[in-house]
C-alpha cells in the first residue's frame, strides 16, 4: 500500500499535497488527524503562507526518518548551539523568512524545527555587543541614556563570562 | 522582525544562548527585549543554569547562581585560585584538654574530612557551612554563617587523656539535613578511630557540649577507613583491619548498632579489599586489589548485598610501569560523577584515572593521564560539571583535569571567536552503528580544521594545570617569624571535599592540616562593584577593603601581616601547565608562582588577557627558587 497522501491549503490559497508520515512531524496535524479520521478534503493551515509552508515541508521531508525527540536530555549533552550541516544550509534564508519559519514551527508544533530556528537566531546573537545585535536585527535603541547606564552597571558582572 | 516575535519565542531563543554575557547583551538592546529577558527577576537564568550546569544543586536564586557558577568556571579557566590553611584563631574545647601523646609518630596525621553547606536566607550568600576534620585524636569543627548575619564558631573535641597513633581519626562524616538523626543547632558526626572505635557523636553548637549517641560494633578489629552513603537510608561502610568491610544501617535507633552484613574475602582470592566508595545511596564500589575483578560494584538494598559488575584489570588498557614486576592492582580512589552513580572515575595503579560507565558494555570510556607525575593517585574530587581534581601521593601535587565529555558552559564562548565548523551528525554511540569511511574522513578533516582554528583563535592554548601545595601545615595560629627555616611540604594530598556541588571551595587534607583552595578570579575580587559579593562568603573581605589605590593603608596592612603571620594568610602557590601530549615528556614545563595581591602590576593585568593566567601568576625568573618563598 502506497503512503497515504494529504492535501493542505496555505493561507494564500495554494494546495500542497504531501505524504501523511511527513505531515505528522507536526504534532498539531498529527493530533488533528487523530481527531478527524481520514479525510480527502484539503486541510487549511490558516497561519502559514505557501512559501513558508513549502520550506517547512522541506524540513519535515528531510527529517522524517529522525527518531522521535526524547526530550531535553539528549540536547544538553551536545553543545547548545551546535546545528547539523544540512539544517545550517536550510536556515540560510533572509531574516523575515527565518522568523516566519520559527512562528510556523511553533504554530504547527514541530519541536525539532523550532529548536533549529531558535538556535540559528541564538547563534546570530552570541558574541556580539548590544550595538552589534541592534545592527544585526535592526533594533531601535529606545532606552534613555540613564536607563542604559543603569542596566549596564547592574549587569557588569556578566561581562566576559 | 526579532522584536516582533512573541515573548515565549524570544524566551526560547534566549534559552539557547550559551553565556550570561549574550543574555545580558540581548537585554540591553531595547526596552521590549529587556522586558522579555529580565522578566520575573531574570527567570531566564533558571533555564540557563539548568541547561549549562547540569547537576548543579542550587536554591532558587537563579541570577546569583548564574553569577556564581559562571564566575567559578571562568576562574578555573584562568587557573585563578586562592590557597590558605584553615586554622582557628580561637576555639572552644569540648571533652577534655589536650591529651598527652605516648608515641612519636613518624608522619603527620591524615585528616579525615567532611563539609556541607545549606542555604538559610533570602540571598545566595546566606549560607551555613559546616566543616569538620579529624586532626589526629581530635576533631576540629567549624560552623560558619555568611550573608546578612555573619558568624563563625570553632569547636575542638577530644576526650582522651593519653593518646597514640591508634587513636587517630581515620573516618569522619557529618550527617546532612536529610539524615534521620539530623538536629538543628547540633552537628552529628560519625567518626572512627584506627583502634576500632566507631561512634556517632552529637556536638551542640550554641552552648558547646558533646554527647555520644551510638556505637557501631567492630568486635575488636581495627578500622582503616569509612564511607557513608547519602540519601534516606544512609549506610556506613567500615573497612576493617582484616580486609573485610562491615556495613551498618545508620538510621538504626539502637545505641549499639551491629553490622547488617560483612563483605568477606573469598579464601581462594587471597588479597584483601583495599578501598571502597559509595557511588550512590545503594551502589558500593570496591577496589579489591585483585586482577580479574579489580573493581566490583554491588547494590545494597534492604540490607542485602548483590554483586552487579566486575571490572577486570585486563580490560582497561592497563599500562605496566615496570614489565618485570608483578602487576599490582591498586584502585585507591573512586568518585561518582552522577547522582545515580552509574558514571564514575577510578584512580588505577598505573597512575591513570579512568572513567567507567556502568550503562556501557565497555570496561572504561576514557583515560586521563598526567605524564609529569609518577606518584600514585590518592584521591579524586569531581569539581564543577566538567572537571575533576586529583590529589597526588607525593610532591604535594593537586592536579586539575578537564572531563571534556560534555563541553557544557565555557566562558570563552562569550568572546567573539572564529567560527567553528559543524561536524556531520554522529550516529548514536550505543547503537553499534559505525560511520562510513567517507563520513569518518570528513569528520576528521573538520575536527582537524576546528583544532587548528581553536589554536589560532586563542593566544593561549587551554591546558590544565597542576598546583603544588608545598607549604607546611601550621600548628599554631600565630606563626613564628623564622618560618623560612621550615621545610616545604612534599607529601600526599589525602582528601578533598567541597561544601556543595556549586561551591568554589575545595578543602584539601594534607599531612597535619587542611588547606582551602578557593577558585575565584582576582579581577572579580578587586574590580567592579561586586567584589564584596565574591569575597564575603570566602572570608576575603580584608582584601577587597584594601583596593589598590589605598596604597599606604595597604602597605601598613602588609607590614602588620608580616609581623603576625596568621596561619590562615593567603599563600603563594606554584604551578605549571601540563603538556597535553602524553608522549611529550621532554616538553618544557614552565613553572609559575603566585604573587601577593598587592604586588600585581598593570603589566600583570595586561598579561592576564594575553596568557589567560590570572594576574597573580608570574613566570618564574631564571635561577630563582620555585618552592614557596614563605
Amino acid at each position: 500500500m502506497s503512503a497515504q497522501m494529504l492535501t493542505f491549503l496555505s493561507n494564500d490559497g495554494v494546495e500542497i499535497t504531501i505524504a501523511r508520515d511527513v505531515a505528522e512531524r507536526s504534532v498539531l496535524i498529527k493530533n488533528m488527524l487523530e481527531d478527524l479520521g481520514d479525510t480527502d478534503e484539503a486541510i487549511p493551515i490558516p497561519n502559514v503562507n505557501e512559501a513558508v509552508l513549502r520550506k517547512v515541508i522541506e524540513w519535515c521531508e528531510h527529517h522524517k526518518g529522525d527518531p522521535p525527540s526524547t526530550g531535553d536530555d539528549d540536547d544538553s549533552r551536545r553543545k547548545t548551539t551546535d546545528i547539523d550541516e544540512w539544517d545550517q544550509k536550510f536556515m540560510q534564508v533572509d531574516q523575515e523568512m527565518l522568523f516566519e519559519i520559527i512562528l510556523a514551527a511553533n504554530y504547527l508544533d514541530i519541536k525539532g524545527l523550532l529548536d533549529v530556528g531558535c538556535k540559528t537566531v541564538a547563534n546570530m546573537i552570541k558574541g556580539k555587543s548590544p550595538e552589534e545585535i541592534r545592527k544585526t536585527f535592526n533594533i531601535q535603541n529606545d532606552f534613555t541614556p540613564e536607563e542604559e547606564d543603569q542596566i549596564r552597571r547592574e549587569n557588569e558582572w556578566a561581562e566576559d563570562r | 522582525m526579532l522584536e516582533d516575535l512573541p515573548a515565549e519565542i524570544l524566551y526560547l531563543i534566549a534559552c539557547h544562548l550559551p553565556t550570561v554575557n549574550a543574555l545580558v547583551h540581548l537585554s540591553r538592546t531595547s526596552r521590549r527585549l529587556h522586558e522579555t529577558i529580565a522578566t520575573d527577576n531574570w527567570r531566564i537564568f533558571r533555564a540557563f543554569v539548568q541547561k549549562q550546569f547540569p547537576g548543579a544543586q542550587v536554591p532558587g536564586f537563579w541570577r546569583e547562581a548564574a553569577q556564581s557558577l559562571t564566575s567559578r568556571s571562568r576562574a578555573l579557566d584562568k587557573h585563578a585560585l586562592v590557597g590558605r590553611f584553615v586554622y582557628p584563631s580561637q576555639a572552644t574545647r569540648v571533652g577534655s584538654e589536650k591529651a598527652i601523646r605516648g608515641d612519636r609518630p613518624t608522619l603527620g596525621y591524615r585528616p579525615a574530612l567532611d563539609t556541607y553547606e545549606t542555604w538559610n536566607g533570602s540571598t545566595w550568600n546566606d549560607r551555613r557551612e559546616v566543616l569538620a576534620w579529624g586532626a589526629a585524636d581530635e576533631i576540629f569543627l567549624r560552623v560558619k554563617q555568611t550573608g546578612s548575619t555573619p558568624n563563625e564558631q570553632w569547636i575542638i573535641f577530644s576526650d582522651l587523656d593519653h593518646i597514640s597513633s591508634v587513636d587517630d581519626i581515620c573516618g569522619l562524616h557529618l550527617l546532612r539535613p536529610s539524615h534521620a538523626a539530623y538536629e538543628e543547632g547540633t552537628e552529628h558526626l560519625i567518626f572512627a578511630r584506627a583502634r576500632g572505635e566507631i561512634h556517632r557523636l552529637a556536638i551542640s553548637i550554641d552552648e558547646p557540649s558533646h554527647e555520644y549517641k551510638q556505637v557501631f560494633e567492630t568486635y575488636g578489629l581495627g578500622v582503616e577507613r569509612t564511607d557513608l552513603s547519602t540519601g534516606q537510608i544512609s549506610i556506613l561502610a567500615a573497612h576493617l583491619s582484616n580486609g573485610t568491610i562491615a556495613l551498618y544501617n545508620t538510621a538504626s535507633t539502637s545505641q549499639r548498632v551491629s553490622e547488617f552484613t560483612r563483605l568477606q574475602i573469598d579464601p581462594a582470592k587471597k588479597t584483601r579489599n583495599r578501598y571502597s566508595k559509595f557511588l550512590s545511596s545503594d551502589l558500593l564500589a570496591i577496589g579489591t586489589g585483585r586482577i580479574d575483578d579489580a573493581i566490583t560494584i554491588s547494590s545494597v538494598t534492604n540490607e542485602r548485598v548483590s554483586q552487579d559488575r566486575e571490572i577486570s584489570l585486563h580490560q582497561v588498557d592497563y599500562e605496566r610501569l615496570n614489565p618485570s614486576a608483578a602487576i599490582k592492582s591498586d584502585v585507591n580512589a573512586i568518585a561518582p560523577l552522577s547522582a545515580t552513580g552509574q558514571v564514575f572515575l577510578a584512580g588505577w595503579g598505573d597512575r591513570a584515572v579512568r572513567l567507567h560507565d556502568l550503562r556501557s558494555h565497555k570496561e572504561h570510556e576514557m583515560i586521563y593521564r598526567d605524564p609529569t607525575d609518577d606518584n600514585p593517585i590518592y584521591c579524586i574530587h569531581p569539581f564543577t560539571h566538567n572537571r575533576f581534581i586529583v590529589g597526588s601521593g607525593g610532591e604535594a601535587l593537586v592536579k586539575i583535569f578537564d572531563l571534556r565529555m560534555d563541553r557544557g558552559y565555557s566562558y570563552l564562548d562569550s568572546k567573539p571567536s572564529i567560527r567553528r565548523f559543524a561536524r556531520p551528525p554522529q550516529p548514536p554511540t550505543n547503537g553499534g552503528t559505525t560511520l562510513t569511511t567517507a563520513a569518518t574522513t570528513r569528520t576528521k578533516a573538520i575536527d582537524k580544521l576546528n583544532h587548528q582554528l581553536h589554536h589560532l583563535s586563542l593566544t593561549t592554548t587551554r591546558k590544565e594545570v597542576s598546583i603544588y601545595l608545598s607549604h607546611p601545615a601550621p600548628t599554631t595560629y600565630h606563626q613564628p617569624r623564622n618560618i623560612q627555616n621550615q621545610r616545604p611540604y612534599r607529601g600526599a594530598i589525602y582528601t578533598m571535599s567541597s561544601p556543595s556541588p556549586s561551591s568554589p571551595t575545595v578543602y584539601t587534607g594534607v599531612a597535619d592540616g587542611v588547606m582551602r583552595l578557593d577558585f575565584v578570579a582576582s579581577d572579580d575580587l578587586l574590580h567592579g562593584g561586586h567584589g564584596a559579593w565574591y569575597a564575603e562568603p570566602l572570608a576575603l573581605t580584608d582584601l577587597v577593603a584594601s583596593e589598590p589605590h589605598h596604597h599606604q593603608q595597604q602597605q601598613q596592612q602588609q607590614k602588620s601581616r608580616r609581623r603576625r603571620y596568621p596561619a590562615d594568610r593567603i599563600l603563594g602557590l606554584s604551578g605549571y601547565e601540563r603538556p597535553d601530549d602524553p608522549g611529550a615528556s621532554t616538553a618544557v614545563v614552565r613553572l609559575r608562582t603566585q604573587q601577593p595581591f598587592q604586588d600585581v602590576t598593570d603589566e600583570d593585568i595586561a598579561n592576564e588577557s594575553l596568557t589567560g593566567w590570572d594576574r597573580r601568576w608570574t613566570k618564574l625568573g631564571d635561577f630563582s627558587s620555585w618552592r614557596p618563598a614563605l
